[in-house]
């Protein structure tokens, strides 16, 4: 029939990331024109946070984040560049695919919100039910879609039938097709100042909010919670809680210690374009939290394992918890005092 | 974390090289792939580990004839009635009753195919368990 012009191959420069929403910002802000790094999306779109909330439960254990709401980096970065975006949410798959079809026929490369469940190029260790992955679709060959997954080392082709399955995944935070791509970019962006204000955003979600689940009061919570685990229920589901801590601060897409390390990166980026040689000190110093964050896991994975070495209990981790908040706080106070 | 001390520690990633931010000699932020990290892999042989349990005990329900095929279905592919009821648009009470052998046994084949389509497999995957 006609075979002959199914192939859309757009020019998109893939660079893999740590995550995948500041990868997927980075990349489509790029190859629009802005010299955007993935650090620098993360921070100026304010992604680092910190909440645990036990009575919200996902795939049956307490929610526990080491970021902001997803598509939140995409949309804050964009807009402290004065960048419009363009985004769209779908009732009907059939005129979500056309309208895909539709840009990479106009020669524009779009982001998209997926299920990373039904994504048959992932591995099927890392196939959970989690509704707000990111990835770039940048061309179309027969009936396969080429795809940029900022998770991976390279591009990626993905069947449309998966891709129409993840785009219409269910559950929390569907994303109905979500399909977004930067308007128009300005004539002159000011990059200083959305450093700023990004960094001045990140530290008053994560010491000012008066609510005792978010930001560094969150980690104390946490904290507390740790410490009564052990208490209240069976041995092995106080393990399956802890494992579940290292999997949301470390599994694929924080860069490790959950976005910590990611963050410092971005301070000592954003320390020139600033003009603030203090920054780069306080890369050192997240850095340094993110340590502890690690050690964290660390002993959390060797309970798990049932291997602990002296010093390894509950109580040795809630104390390592209560450090990285005291830390964090004081890390985020002055912080704010640099920039503000 | 330093340059030198990102761990390789391959696990169930399948090859799958992950991008971490660590600090070079110099002191400088750089990057680096992992191929895992053995904390991680403990974390996630637990929580695998877990739900292969939960798998093991839906399919034991589904031969003692307590529960429906539809049961196994649904812990094999991870969810619970709330999700099985937004993917295929059922209501969680006949959910609940397509879940009993008498409930499932009644189905009409578009509701049968109303659930093989919602965890994206064919309708005798559906009516059957290993």
């Amino acid at each position: 029939m006609h075979d002959t012009v199914n192939e859309i191959v757009l020019p998109f420069e893939h660079r893999q990331s740590a995550h995948c929403e500041s990868g997927v910002t980075a990349n489509l802000f790029r190859q629009a024109g802005v010299p955007l790094t993935e650090p620098l999306a993360f921070g100026i779109g304010s992604g680092l946070f910190f909440f645990h909330m036990p009575f919200i439960k996902m795939g049956g254990y307490p929610l526990t984040a080491f970021r902001y709401l997803p598509g939140h980096v995409f949309r804050r970065a964009a807009k402290l560049l004065g960048i419009p975006v363009c985004a769209k949410q779908y009732r009907d798959p059939d005129l979500a695919m056309a309208d895909l079809d539709r840009f990479l026929a106009a020669g524009r490369p779009v982001g998209l919100q997926v299920g990373v469940y039904w994504l048959p190029y992932f591995p099927p260790a890392l196939r959970f039910h989690f509704n707000a992955h990111n990835l770039v679709v940048y061309g179309k060959r027969g009936d396969d879609y080429l795809i940029s997954d900022p998770t991976l080392e390279a591009p990626v082709v993905c069947p449309s039938a998966a891709l129409r399955k993840a785009r219409f995944a269910k559950g929390i935070m569907a994303p109905r097709g979500c399909l977004y791509y930067p308007g128009n970019i300005p004539a002159a962006i000011d990059m200083p100042l959305a450093i700023r204000r990004g960094i001045l955003k990140t530290c008053s979600r994560m010491v000012d909010i008066p609510m005792p689940f978010l930001g560094v009061r969150g980690i104390r919570y946490l904290a507390a919670s740790v410490r009564k685990w052990p208490k209240k229920m069976t041995e092995r589901e106080a393990l399956l809680q802890l494992a579940q801590l290292i999997r949301m601060q470390e599994e694929i897409g924080t860069g490790g210690a959950g976005f910590r390390f990611l963050f410092g990166a971005f301070l000592q980026e954003a320390a020139p374009l600033l003009g603030v040689p203090a920054l780069a000190g306080m890369s050192v110093e997240i850095t340094a939290i993110g340590d502890v964050w690690r050690e964290v896991a660390l002993r959390s994975a060797r309970l798990c394992k049932q291997r602990p070495v002296a010093g390894d209990d509950y109580e040795s981790i809630a104390g390592l918890l209560l450090q990285c908040a005291d830390r964090e706080e004081q890390f985020f106070k002055n912080l704010k005092g640099l920039c503000a | 974390m330093k340059k030198e001390d990102v761990p390789q520690d391959a696990g169930k990633l399948g090859g799958l090289m992950e991008l971490a931010y660590v600090v070079s000699a110099s002191g400088a932020y750089t990057t680096a792939q992992s191929s895992g990290w053995s904390a991680k892999n403990v974390a996630n042989d637990l929580v695998w580990e877990e739900l292969g349990r939960h798998q093991e005990a839906a399919l034991r329900e589904v031969k003692e004839g307590r529960k429906s095929p539809l049961a196994y279905h649904m812990v094999r592919f991870q969810m619970n009635e709330a999700m099985v009821a937004d993917y295929t648009g059922f209501s969680r009470r006949k959910i609940r009753r397509h879940l009993t052998p008498d409930g499932f046994r009644a189905l009409e084949p578009d509701d049968l195919r109303r659930y093989a389509d919602g965890f994206n497999i064919k309708v005798d995957e559906l009516c059957t368990t290993p």
